[in-house]
């Protein structure tokens, strides 16, 4: 194709995608708005709140399966054993803390220990690249998405079966991060450890969009998911940056688990519902596409929280699948799906 | 003195041999000129000279190191840099972030701070829209004048070129021409594969014409222009 074609393509895709994707993401945020609307209308502001909490979370470890996506080409299954990462080492770290540090500094014990849980699990996720995904990246060029699909599935199994022999299958989780008494907004009382976590998906956030925007390293991991050829010409050593964008969406997925486990207990397959979340959030806003995913988020988390108030909350689950379905027939690029191109594929 | 040399290089594709112990000298500050036929081997050798593919046979020395088989970001650190024939731009970055990148991860800086080198890159190629002009908009010469930003962007010791003139008409390659002069003339070395021959006898001090994988003349651009191999080599054999 001449060089010529391309650039044209290029900008007449864009063009396109944005006056047909414009009626589906009005639509959705309508319907999202609507729910909202109706939801504390008629069962008070807490499913708002609520939303926003859990949505927060979401947005986390969704982000960091976009990004494993959009710049390794590596549909993730295995990232809810992050959040069991995260669970575990948050919960090793602050019943050993918590009892030691006492008094003025009781505060500090739970950021010590999502920090924690953020660097074992960037850890993690590093080793795990290096020795795995590196390995494919030299060796495997066909049927690359289907090839790591499949290995991830793996590395899930073997890291719930792994996570069984070593520490068993008991729930090990704690009441609450925070002991001071709930605070009240717009008459719902929230207690702290959920407006911690509201407030650590924020920091979070925000953190990987100024990392993503203005840090070198951002413009590296958006240059070789943009375009390997030019970014390898850019002096940009490809797999290293791949092992760390792979560190940083574990160690993202990690801190939400640490972040939620005054609600999510260690146990071995508590990754399973925020992977499947996770999916239906990225599916919702385009493979690859981090910032739709943290939007996203928060859409799904409010259908979450209303469907578990007005329908009952073993239906809570149900939604999220529901959506993949009706997504996936109807708008398979997502509601701001922009054509992700392939890190391989280029 | 040479900044860049081959040794018996060879490539194989199965029984295919793409390049074939080619042999090349290219001396610092001359812009040297690749030419021949389609499929003679230009762009592989490139590919084996900038670690975008690994040669079977033979050495690469870049500055006094073997760099045989060295991946393309470790040379382009050392201070090898290169375009392509079809850019290869960051689709979805403004044109100062793109050339940003190799300002930040190119080779050593010399005290330069990134965006000032990416600055200057930019207005060395004359590029003729704002610094925050979005990459998707731009045509093919300002994608080729982009291109060539970003690879001054990574302060290069040597720039490869895989055909810069290819897909612009005969009244955009002045301009380009100028800017390769422009940049030799800082003391860069220019490789370039070309078609074009006015370009290539207006630009090029030496030339290499590769044919079916190996090398069948090699010196002064006017004395390799006027060879009867090299005129066979592309026209056929006199009758």
């Amino acid at each position: 194709m001449s060089a010529v074609k391309q650039a044209r393509r290029h900008g007449r895709r864009s063009r396109l995608e944005f006056a047909s994707m414009r009626s589906p993401v009005v639509l959705t945020l309508a319907v999202t708005a609507a729910v909202a609307i109706v939801g504390t209308a008629r069962a008070g502001p807490f499913i708002i709140v609520n939303g926003l909490v859990t949505g927060a979370i979401w947005a986390l470890v969704a982000a960091g399966l976009a990004l494993v996506f959009g710049v390794m080409n590596i549909p993730n299954f295995a990232q809810g054993e992050f959040f069991l990462v995260g669970s575990l080492s948050g919960y090793l770290v602050f019943t050993n803390v918590s009892p030691r540090i006492g008094g003025g500094l009781a505060w500090a014990a739970p950021i010590i220990t999502i920090l924690v849980a953020l660097l074992v699990g960037m850890l993690v996720g590093g080793l795990l690249d290096v020795v795995i995904f590196g390995q494919m990246r030299r060796r495997i060029r066909e049927q690359w998405v289907m090839n790591t699909f499949v290995v991830t599935v793996g590395i899930s199994v073997v890291m719930i079966n792994g996570y069984q022999l070593i520490w068993g299958t008991d729930y090990r989780g704690i009441p609450a991060y925070f002991t001071a008494p709930p605070i009240h907004v717009l008459g719902v009382g929230i207690a702290i450890d959920r407006v911690f976590a509201l407030a650590v998906g924020a920091v979070a956030i925000s953190g990987l969009w100024a990392l993503l925007r203005f840090a070198r390293l951002g413009r590296a991991i958006r240059a070789v998911s943009q375009d390997e050829a030019g970014a390898l010409m850019s002096g940009i050593d490809i797999s290293r940056i791949q092992t760390l964008t792979f560190a940083i969406s574990s160690g993202l997925a990690a801190l939400a688990g640490a972040t939620l486990l005054f609600n999510f207990p260690a146990f071995p397959y508590v990754g399973i519902k925020p992977l499947y979340v996770a999916w239906t959030v990225v599916i919702l806003a385009g493979l690859g596409n981090v910032g739709g995913a943290v939007v996203a988020g928060f859409i799904i988390a409010l259908f979450q929280t209303s469907t578990s108030y007005f329908i009952g909350s073993q239906w809570e689950d149900v939604v999220p699948f529901a959506l993949i379905v009706v997504i996936l027939a109807l708008r398979p690029n997502g509601l701001f799906g922009r054509g992700v191109r392939g890190v391989w594929e280029q | 003195m040479a900044i860049l040399q081959s040794r018996q290089l060879t490539k194989r594709f199965g029984g295919l041999v793409a390049v074939n112990r080619v042999s090349l000298a290219v001396e610092e500050g001359s812009i040297f000129g690749l030419v021949g036929p389609n499929g003679a081997g230009k762009s592989v050798f490139l590919n084996c000279v900038a670690g975008a593919q690994r040669p079977d046979d033979g050495r690469v020395i870049f500055r006094d190191q073997d760099t045989t088989g060295s991946p393309a970001e470790r040379l382009c650190h050392l201070g090898l840099s290169r375009t392509f024939q079809i850019p290869q731009p960051f689709p979805r970055m403004t044109a100062i972030d793109t050339v940003l990148v190799a300002a930040h991860f190119g080779s050593p800086t010399d005290g330069v701070p990134p965006l000032e080198q990416a600055r200057r890159s930019l207005r060395f190629v004359d590029f003729p829209h704002p610094e925050g002009t979005p990459v998707s908009g731009l045509n093919t010469v300002e994608l080729k004048r982009l291109d060539l930003a970003r690879a001054l962007a990574s302060r290069p010791k040597l720039l490869l070129l895989d055909e810069l003139a290819a897909g612009l008409m005969t009244g955009q390659l002045g301009a380009l021409e100028d800017i390769l002069r422009k940049i030799r003339d800082s003391g860069v070395t220019i490789i370039m594969v070309e078609h074009v021959i006015r370009t290539i006898l207006g630009l090029c001090d030496r030339l290499a014409v590769l044919r079916q994988g190996e090398k069948i003349a090699d010196g002064p651009t006017r004395e390799v222009a006027g060879d009867p191999a090299v005129i066979e080599a592309y026209l056929g054999q006199r009758r």
